[in-house]
């Protein structure tokens, strides 16, 4: 059953330089669609700046699309109002990026999780303690850390804090943006395992987005393959991995497999001023790097 | 360039239009008849009706608005009352007396400022450095007036070195030189004065920017392959530590232009500063008015040209 | 920042983690500073004196002496700092005008930092064409100088030292206003207020739980600086007569009383500036360690 229908979303930034600059509008996210069924754990991949993260973005109403639709429950959230979309905020949390940045510096891990609970009144000022250190427990931590501001944490213990404060809310999706990548390798599985366990144990749908498709093979339900804004290709985790049917896919499978960093080095988006920005399609970037992976070997 | 230019030329005009119009409502703001500030009380009911009417004050508030910014846009601020002459004139003698000492007030810290910072920042975390920041420190932090109290009581009254007030001597020796040393000779208290909180701005900047710039790979590079310390140095690194600073005379030109007043007031240097003072003891408005718009002036052609010559200086951020 | 290699189940509660960590605070940052800790010593001692003046000043500061035998002493036991031509006690009148000077100084602070905390987050949070037409007032507000507009504004309503107050405090907003908004602008596009509205907290209470309190900091070293700087204005807008008024003392209008005399009695106007001296020297240093403190790279 799906729990989300995404239907050719669309997201434009404008990328303004000056007053009398001209607009300049770059399509981070080209007409997506894609359904997400409930408990899943979808991963999307694609390399630095294929606009996943936007589209998470977008799937959690962090940033409004400019086209297409978000069918959730009957009801399609680009069309809701802010006030509308209210008492369905808390459903769609997401988990960040950088856990150096993802926690208030000046609030202390207690105060930081309590503060949800009261916003949204899922219990009684006399129960807090006791939930805080419940979701304290549930991401692998316990009431020691009750008290710690974020800087008395390492980078794992505050990616906990991150994911335990998103449960707070008690949400039925979650979209997790590159919740590794800041991370060191070993605390990276064990980030990735606790997202794993938490969506079996409290049901919940995971939007998994990582750039990284070795490390999320083993965890996705099924892997969605971004590129240039678009989606290239959709299917379960082991028939990606067995017979990709995109050249984008194989070429990503294929780094990942050889260890190759994906992404980074190259420019895709070709910024000219006065026009609307052109991107590079996939077959000339792919040809570029084919050229490069033999001249590498 | 050009677009850029005239943007901030508008958004500049605009501003001094902003400081003209804020000036004019205070002014109107006062108790009592306005027309009181602008002509003396003891002038006959007629000749104070018509120039009431001469002046636009028997219009509504709106008109004299209008006529007053015309009448400053064509460089007529006014009669001042305390002199009876026009504003315009007594400003365009005032102005260069000003520009004299700012500019010499300007030279000293560039010169002071750059040579106390070098010499910081290449003996960084020395005794000297210690003693020399201390001193820097002392040096921003005295009030202006206070240091020139203290100036003329040590050197002039005390030591009789030099004169304490007056841009020249009472009887003015014949010949250029003899003329030019006199005026020097008036010139060094006020400047410096004015010039030393400056100094130890300038210093402060040059050892910030300098000690890093020494800290950066390419000057240990440079030391590396036995290019000589001095030339290292001037070459490379005090060039990067200073271009920040070609900006710093439009920069420091408003706060110049503040402190003149207070140095200008004490040093009886006859210049723009000394006459708003003496304009706001008289309650002269036309004159203050008018520093105001000099004032609000100052600020923007400063803002105006440090924008520029950083642009200008700095390829990172030209264009 | 160190990984924890305690954690191996993301499922098990039970490990124990060591409380022991090894950033430092900024507390102890700032301790280790001996300039900062010297002005902030100056600090109180200044305010210790000033505002305990009753105690330590042993003449009224606004007692004229006998205008034969107590005109210009010479600072001695009795008079610390000397008489002036009325024969007040001039160590007396510099503790009475410290008192005053601090006072003005503090509360326009407050105001100044108030008003740019609150102007700075509005534009920084809200951004788009609300912060860029408030920039721009603030850079109209930039453009007057503010010895002129003071000027202007005390030649126009003839006004009462306290009145002082409002008018700097108006006039000296903008810096903090700056401060404030680059910070929020940066604060703005961390995660952590992203995070606060993916969880759906007002406006109201990410800017006053999470903007606001992390913009303190710089604020505090603004603040701190900006004592300095108001001393300095308020003590030269007393010296021109247009602050404090006589017969209240205060630093600037005791430097102007000495300054006809500066021969027969430089003590008048040496030991006031002396005490401005003194407390700008204090809040410059106390504002420099505070900033090397906060800045991460130290």
């Amino acid at each position: 059953m799906a729990l989300l229908r995404v239907e050719n979303l669309t997201k434009r930034f404008a990328a303004r330089h000056s007053i009398f600059g001209g607009g300049c509008s770059r399509t981070v996210v080209e007409e997506v669609s894609l359904e997400i069924r409930a408990g899943e754990c979808l991963a999307l991949v694609g390399e630095t700046g294929s606009g996943k993260s936007t589209l998470g973005k977008c799937l959690v109403r962090l940033l409004r699309a400019d086209a297409g639709s978000i069918v959730y429950d009957g009801r399609d959230l680009c069309r809701l109002s802010e006030k509308e979309f209210r008492p369905l905020r808390q459903k769609f949390q997401m988990i960040f990026q950088n856990p150096a940045q993802a926690l208030n510096p000046r609030q202390s891990v207690a105060d930081c999780l309590a503060e949800v609970m009261k916003v949204h009144r899922r219990c009684s000022n006399g129960e807090l303690p006791h939930r805080v250190n419940e979701l304290l427990v549930l991401v692998g931590l316990n009431e020691s850390f009750a008290g710690r501001l974020p800087h008395e944490l390492s980078g794992g213990q505050r990616q906990r804090v991150a994911i335990a404060r998103s449960l707070a809310a008690e949400p039925v999706f979650v979209v997790a943006d590159e919740p590794t990548s800041s991370l060191d390798a070993a605390i990276k599985r064990q980030i990735l395992d606790l997202l794993q366990d938490l969506r079996q144990r409290l049901g919940l749908t995971v939007l998994l987005i990582s750039h990284d498709l070795a490390a999320v093979g083993r965890i996705a339900d099924r892997i969605a393959v971004m590129q240039h804004g678009r989606l290239v290709e959709v299917a379960p985790t082991e028939s990606l991995f067995r017979a990709p049917s995109h050249p984008y896919t194989r070429l990503l499978l294929e780094s990942a497999l050889r260890n190759f960093k994906v992404g980074g080095e190259n420019v895709t988006v070709i910024d000219e001023p006065g026009v609307t920005c052109r991107i590079v399609r996939e077959d000339q970037v792919a040809e570029d790097r084919d050229s490069k992976f033999v001249a590498g070997d | 360039m050009i677009t850029y230019l005239a943007k901030r030329i508008g958004i500049s005009l605009f501003i001094v239009f902003g400081v003209l119009s804020l000036s004019f409502a205070l002014i109107h703001m006062a108790p009592g008849d306005p027309s009181s500030l602008y002509i003396r009380p003891d002038i006959d009911p007629q000749t104070m009706a018509s120039l009431r009417s001469q002046m636009g004050l028997d219009q509504p508030i709106w008109r004299q608005y209008v006529l007053w910014i015309q009448q400053v846009c064509s460089g007529n601020f006014g009669i001042s009352f305390s002199q009876q002459r026009p504003v315009a004139e007594i400003l365009a003698e005032a102005i260069p007396n000003t520009l004299q000492l700012t500019v010499a007030a300007f030279l000293i810290q560039l010169v002071l400022g750059t040579l106390l910072g070098v010499l910081t920042a290449i003996k960084h975390n020395t005794k000297l450095d210690f003693s020399i920041s201390s001193f820097l420190l002392f040096l921003y932090s005295m009030p202006g007036f206070w240091l020139a109290l203290m100036a003329v009581l040590v050197f002039s009254l005390k030591l009789g070195w030099l004169p304490s007030s007056q841009m020249q001597s009472l009887q003015i020796a014949d010949g250029a030189w003899a003329q030019l040393t006199d005026r020097l000779r008036h010139l060094i208290l006020p400047a410096g004065v004015l010039a030393a909180p400056f100094v130890a701005h300038t210093a402060r900047f040059i050892r910030g920017s300098l000690s890093e710039v020494l800290q950066q790979d390419y000057i240990r590079t440079a030391y590396a392959f036995g290019i000589p310390a001095r030339k290292v140095l001037f070459k490379y690194a005090l060039k990067n530590a200073v271009l920040p600073l070609a900006s710093l005379f439009g920069f420091y030109l408003p706060f110049l232009l503040g402190g003149a007043v207070i140095t200008e007031y004490i040093f009886a240097w006859p210049g723009f500063g000394r006459i708003t003072v003496n304009a706001i003891f008289a309650h002269d408005f036309p004159m203050i008015l008018a520093g105001n718009f000099i004032a609000a002036l100052a600020v923007v052609i400063g803002n105006l040209i440090s924008d520029l010559v950083s642009k200008a200086v700095d390829p990172r951020i030209r264009g | 920042m160190g990984r924890n290699p305690t954690i191996q189940q993301s499922s098990n509660p039970a490990i124990q983690y060591s409380n022991t960590h090894n950033t430092p605070t900024i507390g102890r940052r700032f301790r280790k500073k001996p300039l900062a800790a010297a002005g902030l010593l100056g600090i109180a001692l200044l305010a210790l004196l000033c505002f305990g003046s009753d105690i330590f000043a042993r003449h009224d500061p606004n007692a004229h002496g006998d205008l034969l035998t107590s005109r210009y002493l010479q600072p001695s036991m009795d008079h610390p700092f000397g008489t002036d031509k009325f024969g007040r006690d001039v160590f007396s009148r510099v503790l009475q005008g410290g008192k005053i000077s601090l006072t003005i100084a503090f509360c326009v602070v407050t105001l100044a930092m108030t008003l740019g905390l609150l102007y700075g987050t509005v534009s920084g949070y809200f951004g788009g064409w609300v912060d860029a037409a408030m920039m721009r007032f603030l850079d109209f507000f930039l453009a007057f100088p503010a010895i002129f507009l003071i000027l202007t504004i005390v030649a126009v309503f003839d006004l009462n030292h306290w009145y002082l107050i409002p008018i700097l405090g108006l006039t000296g907003w903008m810096e903090a206003a700056r401060i404030v908004r680059t910070e929020v602008l940066s604060l703005k596009e961390r995660d952590f207020i992203l995070a606060a509205k993916c969880l759906g907290f007002s406006h109201v209470r990410i800017l006053s739980r999470h903007i606001v309190p992390n913009c303190l900091t710089p604020l505090f070293v603004a603040a701190t600086l900006k004592v300095a700087e108001v001393v300095l204005l308020e003590s030269a807008l007393s010296f021109l007569g247009v602050g404090v008024q006589p017969p209240t003392a205060s630093w600037g209008s005791i430097i102007n009383d000495g300054r006809g005399v500066l021969l027969r009695a430089w003590w008048i106007s040496t030991f006031p500036g002396a005490f401005i001296v003194w407390s700008v020297v204090s809040f410059n240093l106390v504002s420099d360690g505070l900033q090397q403190a906060f800045s991460p790279d130290r």
